[in-house]
């Protein structure tokens, strides 16, 4: 872990040990290989630029992410800046998929309708997998803004800036996606294409031990 | 008053957010106690979210710079 100390900057060994995982944590937000790609560059040159920002109070993996979290955000300015309305049109396209869960009274949908999971699914290394899977159906913005509240704790008034939307629409974006990603995480554990009708929920044992 | 399947989910996505007031939790428990589905979803949204949490860093493989990458990077490092 003594390679890269940033006192004697030597961003050839930051590239060689934290490379990978700085490009697989942009592509995963931007969903462009090449964007990624520049993002991981300028991560490090700016970590170049300024290794006295590296107070040692971590390691220079997490100073990197932060580095890079940033420039991803930078990222998403200037794409709303240059396309605002390519973007807010996928995020209504998800409002609709959101709304199609319920009827005209608010009641589920038989093909929505939360179902028992099988038991000890959410445990299994397979369900990370299936969550990845549905955080890349969601609109890009929208699964950046989810995972940057969730994992990260922004708030929404500093996501509202960020983003370049207002708090309002952070709000909405979040909720959706909450909603949006536990319907796909069920087709995924059932085995249930979009659309299909649910068949008739028996067997859930934990049905009754809801506090 | 019990509130709608919709506006309990959407009361239960957003409780993440903000306190709901008295009025909004009465409705939400209300509406919890009398339905199965519902219940459901509180409970899923939770596992999801602490696997969100939980989800680990780690890289697989189509996820690594290409050896083309990384020279231009390295190039442009020097």
């Amino acid at each position: 872990m003594s390679a890269g100390s940033p006192t004697t900057p030597d961003p050839a060994a930051w590239l060689a040990e934290h490379g990978d995982a700085l490009f697989a944590y942009a592509l995963r937000r931007v969903r462009n290989r090449a964007a990624a790609e520049d993002l991981v560059q300028d991560t490090l040159l700016a970590a170049l630029a300024a290794p006295e920002r590296f107070e040692g109070r971590s390691s220079v993996r997490t100073w990197l992410f932060g580095i890079l979290r940033h420039k991803v955000i930078d990222h998403w300015r200037s794409q709303g800046r240059h396309d605002p309305r390519a973007e807010a049109g996928v995020e209504a396209e998800l409002e609709r998929r959101v709304n199609g869960f319920f009827d005209r009274w608010g009641g589920w949908q038989p093909s929505a309708k939360p179902r028992a999971w099988p038991d000890g699914a959410t445990e299994r290394s397979e369900f990370s997998e299936a969550l990845r899977r549905c955080l890349d159906t969601l609109p890009a913005r929208s699964a950046e803004a989810f995972l940057l509240r969730e994992r990260h704790g922004v708030s929404v008034e500093r996501l509202s800036q960020d983003l370049g939307t207002t708090p309002t629409n952070v709000w909405q974006i979040l909720c959706r996606a909450r909603v949006a990603l536990r319907d796909c995480l069920q087709r995924g554990l059932l085995g249930d294409p979009p659309g299909t009708k649910a068949g008739p929920s028996s067997g859930d044992s934990r049905s009754g031990s809801d506090p | 008053m019990s509130a709608s399947c919709k506006k309990a989910t959407e009361l239960m996505a957003e409780s993440r957010e903000r306190p709901l007031t008295w009025p909004e939790r009465i409705r939400l428990h209300v509406h919890l106690a009398l339905c199965l589905p519902c219940r459901r979803f509180r409970r899923q949204l939770a596992a999801l979210l602490d696997a969100v949490r939980a989800l680990s860093d780690e890289v697989s493989g189509d996820e690594r710079l290409s050896a083309e990458a990384r020279d231009r990077i390295r190039a442009r490092l020097k």
